[in-house]
């Protein structure tokens, strides 16, 4: 077809060759944000923690990065405790002993928001809402967890988060979200 | 063989993917007078192999290989299955994601694609789920030489290979390909909202991958770039099971 790429033999063998030279390169790496994390964990050593942002933002053009798609998710999770920290909220890492307690944290996280903005049967959205209100994210978190992370975000689930913290929330937490979310005037 | 049962057949590694998984099966429509069943496999070595024990375990006509990471979001889907398979007792298995031919280089996704997957980018282009419902007759199906192995429906037992698939790649490849060899159609359904989102973790784990690409290339060059009904002719005349 016109216009239409025909990928050879060759450009894939070239393709899984680098892969192959790049593999321990990626392993390394991958190890070195996860060894990192839990040590800053562990230490409360925040400059540690988000030192690791520029360094995975530095690797966004290289190999590494895009082969270890978990990285994106480490990087998301690393901006939401900055801002916390920045913003004096309670961090999203609290009570977590180590990077794999976070990533599954966050991934726990996910899934129980997929549930509402999926609309499944109000006993599953019950028990999503039970066990987010464990979490007490806070509006980074909400907001950032669910941008371009395979999740149907609208003005609909947004609402139902607000509703869910609104106690919970400060004042200015309420009004962030709205910024973020462009929910504008549906505080009441 | 029960006629009436679907069986769910899951390899896992990560508890909290499978029961989130497992979750949104149990949100399904079961279709009147059929049984639902489920079979998890934890941590096998081979998929193939995994999946060749749970076929044989199981009694259930209509089998669905799918990975722990996807999230099933049409709720009449074994309705939707049972209409495809009713339309021609040809088609033998049903995926989500297909490609219309075997890609030259082994690689199945440099093909265009058939079928749909949720992306967060089309999520405006979806009519509501709520609302949602399959049409055969309006929205089809399409033929696939291959469908990709997150969601494979099938509707005969054929063995997965185990002599050249050992562990986790290339074995939908090897199946779709087995399935058109036996003269029985794989074809994908027209999805205009996503039956599936399958949450890989934007990771495609190809540590292997090239090893299993290499033994593919050697055994099935003859097939490179044909499209599905090319495999088709190089089937036997009459179907052996």
């Amino acid at each position: 077809m016109i216009g239409e790429k025909k990928y050879t033999e060759e450009e894939a063998n070239e393709y899984f060759k680098e892969l192959a030279a790049n593999r321990e390169v990626i392993r390394t790496t991958y190890q070195y944000v996860t060894d990192t994390v839990t040590q800053a964990l562990r230490t409360e050593d925040f400059s540690k923690l988000f030192s690791l942002i520029p360094y995975i933002e530095s690797l966004e053009d290289t190999k590494a990065y895009s082969f270890t798609g978990r990285s994106q998710r480490i990087l998301k999770y690393l901006h939401i405790i900055q801002l916390e920290y920045n913003y004096q909220c309670p961090l999203f890492c609290e009570g977590c002993p180590d990077a794999d307690a976070v990533y599954n944290k966050y991934v726990s996280c996910l899934l129980a928001m997929r549930r509402i903005a999926f609309h499944l049967p109000p006993e599953s959205i019950q028990e999503a809402d039970s066990f987010l209100r464990t979490c007490v994210l806070s509006p980074f978190a909400v907001y950032m967890i669910t941008s371009d992370d395979r999740i149907d975000a609208t003005g609909e689930f947004y609402r139902h988060m607000l509703d869910l913290y609104r106690d919970l929330w400060s004042e200015t937490e309420i009004q962030m979200f709205l910024g973020f979310t462009h929910l504008g005037g549906a505080a009441d | 063989m029960n006629p009436k049962k679907f069986c769910f057949i899951l390899c896992s590694n990560n508890e909290l993917m499978l029961n989130e998984c497992i979750h949104y099966i149990r949100q399904l429509e079961i279709p009147e007078g059929y049984e639902l069943d489920l079979l998890t496999v934890a941590d096998a070595s081979s998929i193939t192999e995994a999946y060749n024990e749970a076929m044989r375990e199981s009694d259930a006509k209509y089998k669905i290989y799918l990975h722990q990471d996807v999230f099933i979001l049409n709720r009449n889907l074994l309705n939707d299955l049972l209409a495809i398979f009713a339309s021609d007792s040809s088609i033998g298995m049903v995926g989500m994601v297909g490609y219309d031919a075997i890609s030259p280089d082994g690689l199945m996704w440099h093909e265009p694609r058939l079928g749909n997957l949720w992306l967060y980018t089309k999520a405006e282009l979806y009519p509501p789920l709520a609302s949602y419902r399959f049409s055969l007759e309006k929205d089809g199906i399409f033929n696939a030489a291959l469908i990709d192995g997150f969601f494979m429906a099938t509707a005969y037992d054929l063995p997965w290979d185990t002599e050249d698939v050992k562990a986790w790649d290339f074995y939908d490849v090897y199946q779709s390909i087995t399935f058109w060899q036996h003269r029985y159609r794989v074809v994908v359904p027209n999805q205009k909202y996503p039956w599936c989102l399958h949450d890989d973790d934007r990771f495609l784990g190809l540590t292997h991958y090239d090893t299993y690409r290499q033994k593919f290339l050697k055994r099935y060059r003859h097939l490179l770039g044909k499209r599905y009904f090319e495999i088709q002719e190089t089937a036997p005349q009459t179907r052996s099971l």
